[in-house]
């Protein structure tokens, strides 16, 4: 027998490496191994921060923008809204919200100016008041659903589930149906509810829906009545959702059994461009570089063509939660508890046939004042970048 | 006033009976109850854990090893004769928790949580605590357990084992 501390150590070795075999053997980076597509990166300072804005604390989601604000709700303050002027990062207020004596088990909030809505897909309800006095009053009950998106100041886009498959419904106030478009969504695999998972969009400028999953090379495009325009594909090659779904007897419930190959992560819709975060490392890019940033993917929405990638930096060493493209060359995203505006710069609004001169003088025209510099001397380094890209964008 | 570092090895030590039987008492409870409530319901358990990073290869496995080792290490521990091998397996059980925990909070992207029954409601944090505690108990039942002419290697006589408690 040993010193007892001796074998102490060792047990406590052997404890270690079990886990750390385990860990070396696990299925490492699924998202780094479907590389078989490629990405036309912006040139370099493409996107720059301009300003950082310190929320002060975690759990802040987009809950809508207009022209010139932001407006975030927190998960776990629920209630606050907090407004943000978007030209400089500065002006704040707080909303807070009245709403006699609401119950709610899944509150979600939206703002879409003059209105905001509370909504719950659970309980159900929709409430609906306006950014002036911020009093929410009962708007809509008895409709249940996974997530809802106002579309305009009374009518919603719903994902709903349905006899064990997700579908879109289209809720307006005042009509006693909803309209559900049971097409829409594709199941894959014999599961209707988890290959079908995604998140919708809407671009109040170019009035179009998007939806986009999480778990395919897909989204879905359609108008206000949502009547299908076409179905685009991202860059990748996931066309089939690689999860594993199994249910458990006992709760008489359906979870996945194993980690799912995400595809897309979260985008954002901005006069006739989506842009998209990609879960996936591309063939021509630096795994490092990829892991050290959130690569967005931008497509044409007017036939889904793609168009160009860059990377939204780290802030704090940390990844993005949310971000939004709130109007021509605005990036806002959300990290941890910070708020950064970001310029993109606007090179690459429309493919040019123009000739590579007279369209680094037509960009410097183009640059806000304060960072005239700095593009100047971004342009004129990259230029021979530059001059790639009418070929890669497509007529838009 | 004694210090605490020598003050509560003393109690230890005085208390040496009493608090073994306490710590193997602990573990016991806690082994039987995680082990039967994953039991239970086997397949829920294989389905949770077969969403980890770290397990989703060996789910079928694991969910089947881990309760039966944690029902053999109870039976160890219930038998005072082998207390000390049940300690040692506790102790080494509980490490691995404690690193599996840490591994999937540091290196994985989605965390997924299948402790049965109560302990499904601790967060990540109080579960670390609570690991770190009971690895702590095992080390001390080793120690208390340990005859004392074993305790320095230079006064053993070596390959003679026995465990009179």
């Amino acid at each position: 027998m040993k010193r007892p501390s001796i074998l102490l150590l060792i047990t406590f070795l052997f404890g270690i490496f079990i886990v750390l075999a385990l860990h070396i053997a696990a299925p490492k980076k699924e998202n780094h191994k479907h590389a078989g597509f490629e990405r036309e990166f912006a040139p370099e300072g493409f996107i720059q921060a301009i300003d950082t804005l310190d929320l002060g604390r975690h759990g802040y989601y987009f809950a809508g923008v207009d022209s010139t604000r932001v407006f975030l709700a927190n998960r776990s303050a629920v209630g606050y809204i907090l407004e943000i002027n978007t030209e400089n990062l500065q002006d704040t207020t707080y909303h807070i919200i009245q709403a006699n004596s609401l119950k709610y088990k899944a509150l979600d909030i939206k703002v879409n100016p003059p209105y905001f809505f509370l909504m719950d897909g659970i309980m159900p309800f929709i409430y609906r008041g306006n950014t002036t006095d911020w009093e929410a009053k009962f708007y809509i009950n008895n409709v249940y659903f996974n997530s809802a998106l106002p579309l305009s100041d009374s009518s919603f886009a719903l994902i709903g589930i349905n006899s064990l498959k997700s579908d879109i419904y289209k809720l307006t106030h005042g009509q006693n149906q909803i309209e559900k478009f049971p097409e829409l969504l594709e199941a894959q695999g014999g599961d209707g509810i988890f290959s079908t998972d995604g998140t919708l969009y809407y671009d109040q400028k170019t009035q179009q829906l998007v939806f986009l999953y999480y778990y395919r090379n897909q989204f879905i495009c359609t108008d206000t009545n949502l009547q299908l325009k076409y179905r685009g594909t991202t860059i990748d090659t996931i066309s089939r959702a690689k999860i594993k779904v199994d249910k458990i007897s006992s709760e008489n419930s359906l979870t996945m059994s194993a980690p799912a190959l995400k595809v897309n992560n979260r985008a954002s819709i901005y006069n006739n461009l989506l842009f998209n975060n990609s879960n996936l490392l591309a063939a021509n890019e630096d795994s490092d570089r990829f892991e050290k940033a959130s690569v967005i993917d931008a497509y044409d929405l007017s036939e889904g063509d793609y168009r160009y990638s860059f990377y939204i930096p780290l802030h704090e060493e940390k990844k993005i939660k949310a971000f939004k493209v709130v109007e021509d060359h605005i990036l806002l995203a959300l990290y941890d508890h910070d708020l950064v505006r970001y310029h993109l710069h606007p090179s690459l609004d429309k493919p040019s046939t123009k000739k590579i001169d007279d369209q680094i003088a037509e960009r410097l025209t183009y640059m806000p004042e304060h960072n005239n510099k700095f593009f100047y001397k971004t342009i004129t380094n990259n230029s021979s970048k530059t001059q790639k890209y009418p070929d890669v964008s497509h007529g838009g | 006033m004694k210090p605490i570092l020598t003050a509560l090895p003393n109690f230890f030590r005085r208390h040496k009976g009493i608090v073994i039987e306490v710590i193997c008492f602990l573990f016991i409870l806690l082994f039987v109850y995680a082990a039967v409530s994953k039991l239970t319901d086997v397949q829920k358990f294989t389905v949770q854990i077969g969403q980890s990073p770290l397990l989703t290869n060996i789910a079928g496995f694991t969910a089947w090893f881990i309760p039966i080792m944690e029902i053999l290490i109870a039976l160890l521990l219930a038998w005072p004769r082998s207390r000390l091998y049940g300690l040692y397996g506790a102790f080494a059980l509980m490490v691995m928790f404690t690193a599996y925990i840490i591994a999937i909070l540091s290196f994985s992207e989605h965390i997924p949580c299948s402790c049965g029954g109560v302990l499904e409601k601790l967060g990540w944090t109080e579960h670390l605590v609570f690991n770190i505690v009971f690895i702590a108990l095992a080390a001390i039942g080793i120690l208390l357990l340990t005859p004392p002419r074993y305790q320095r290697e230079d006064l053993t006589p070596l390959g003679e084992q026995g465990f009179t408690h």
